[in-house]
């Protein structure tokens, strides 16, 4: 719709940001999961945001170009009360930090309400639009 | 001396249905603006469904009642002022 572009862009930016707090939701999910040593670890995944052009219109949207998933060599810790643990009693388990991944939610999040934000800002401006000359 | 080949006929560009110069008047353009709303409202309808359903996105379902809220806003709007404009003639005093 080239009329309300804004709202199309503003909508795939709010998209992104829903994509990137469900990979950290996963992210901290999956943060104690127990893994044998001789397999991998759960690796954190974070979205590569790219630019989408939409046709027809200035201005480009974001897409989400792919999901990147981070080391899975994770962390080799002694736990032998594990059913996971081998012979020597250890287990990998996922190189994710808590206090990280909060961040990162705090930073979509804002991502998200900015965009919502810009969506509403431009409601509006097409709103007065139509109070011209009245 | 080469003669280039001649260059495949163009098919004609498509008549433009829209708009008040398209042939059929005020209310042909009113006419044709009110389906387009429909049709942007078909469309919000059919997004907020799937939303409800869990099939498609919430975020998406409200811009597209957003859009539609606008452009039936837009086309009130212009309608108004062209139906203002009628009223100022037919007021006309002789």
């Amino acid at each position: 719709m080239s009329l309300f572009g804004s709202l199309s862009i503003s909508g795939s930016g709010v998209d992104a940001a829903q994509t990137w707090l469900n990979t950290i939701a996963g992210n901290i999910a999956n943060m104690n999961d127990v893994s044998k040593t001789d397999q991998a670890a759960y690796g954190a995944q974070a979205p590569v945001f790219m630019p989408n052009a939409i046709p027809g219109q200035v201005g480009d949207g974001v897409a989400v170009a792919g999901i990147q998933e981070g080391d899975t060599t994770g962390i080799v810790q002694y736990d032998p009360t594990s059913p996971q643990a081998d012979a020597q009693g250890l287990v990998r388990v996922p190189d994710v930090q808590l206090s990280s991944q909060m961040v990162n939610m705090i930073q979509a999040q804002t991502d998200f309400q900015a965009n919502t934000s810009a969506l509403a800002d431009a409601k509006t401006a097409y709103q007065s639009a139509l109070t011209l000359g009245t | 001396m080469v003669i280039p080949a001649i260059p495949p006929i163009q098919p004609l560009p498509a008549t433009p249905t829209t708009g008040a110069n398209a042939g059929g008047g005020f209310a042909q353009s009113i006419g044709n603006a009110l389906d387009q709303v429909q049709q942007t409202q078909n469309v919000a309808s059919t997004a907020e469904a799937q939303a409800a359903a869990g099939q498609g996105s919430v975020t998406d379902a409200m811009i597209k009642a957003t859009e539609a809220s606008l452009q039936t806003q837009v086309t009130v709007a212009l309608v108004n002022k062209g139906v203002a404009a009628f009223t100022d003639i037919m007021n006309m005093q002789f």
